[in-house]
């Protein structure tokens, strides 16, 4: 082994090992939250939850659309926001953290709380399922 | 020197070390030139609008925003810890220095740098359709996704 050996391990697990540790499907993330939910999911209530106010001013649909393989805006700043559907962007469920981190922001502001595992697989489950 | 670690491979590390913070090393290197936003800001705070330029606010309006971002404007906008600290720095390290005043409720868009920089702006301007919000900045600032927001930049739309 020659001196360099340590840090060519070390670069190596810092550059790659967290893109290895958080990439994961839509598919592979609907698992876990179907998993964590008992067992199943349900497409059309997700559709529903997503297209629902919960109490409060706005809906998951305000920024992303009601059929989210189009492009939605942001309701305040008027930002284009990218297609949540997987189907039309590519970039979309691609990343654990990512995908947790939103779901509590967004859960946060329309629902008022973090969604369940049970919302989370129904959302994503109808998500998956809408074609372009 | 450290036996395990030579002169020019640590250098190397503590940059790539960095580009994992988001932290742009090119934007290090290059002294003198504006730098471009960190990764980080782009990907926390532009997805929701556009990556505002910290000189648009004093430093401690970005403190006080940094330390609510639970609570920004009616969303949550919580980052997490080491990313909060990592923005933070950045925001006050590029921070506006002339401003000795935050603007009500530290919004960028009611501070005198921003209402200087956009006195030529009438209002029947700010109320055509495809603008209609201050904070709107794609809507005039085509290259305002990559924290760009030169005067050679700008195309106002005309309705």
């Amino acid at each position: 082994m020659n001196r360099m050996t340590p840090l060519i391990t070390t670069l190596s697990a810092s550059l790659f090992f967290p893109l290895l540790a958080a990439a994961a499907t839509p598919q592979e993330q609907l698992a876990t939250y179907v998993q964590n939910a008992g067992g199943r999911a349900d497409a059309s209530a997700g559709q529903a939850f997503f297209n629902a106010k919960h109490g409060r001013d706005w809906s998951c649909a305000t920024c992303h659309s009601a059929t989210p393989t189009v492009s939605g805006k942001h309701a305040t700043t008027s930002k284009a926001i990218t297609p949540l559907a997987p189907s039309a962007d590519a970039a979309r469920f691609n990343d654990v953290a990512k995908t947790e981190k939103w779901f509590r922001r967004n859960c946060n502001d329309v629902v008022g709380r973090e969604c369940s595992a049970a919302e989370k697989a129904n959302v994503l489950a109808w998500l998956i399922s809408l074609k372009p | 020197m450290n036996k395990r670690f030579p002169r020019m491979p640590r250098t190397l590390a503590i940059l790539a070390s960095l580009g994992m913070f988001g932290v742009n090393p090119m934007a290090i290197a290059n002294d003198g030139k504006r730098q471009a936003p960190p990764a980080k800001y782009i990907e926390e705070c532009a997805s929701c609008h556009a990556p505002f330029p910290a000189k648009m606010l004093p430093a401690a309006s970005w403190t006080t925003l940094m330390s609510s971002l639970d609570r920004h404007f009616g969303t949550d906008a919580s980052v997490d810890a080491a990313t909060a600290i990592t923005l933070s720095q950045w925001l006050r390290d590029n921070a506006s220095r002339r401003m000795s005043t935050r603007p009500p409720e530290d919004r960028l868009t009611k501070g005198s740098e921003f209402l200087r920089e956009h006195r030529e702006i009438s209002p029947a301007v700010w109320s055509r359709p495809t603008i209609k919000s201050a904070g709107n900045c794609a809507a005039c600032h085509t290259n305002s996704a990559e924290g760009r927001f030169s005067e050679h930049d700008v195309r106002i739309p005309k309705q």
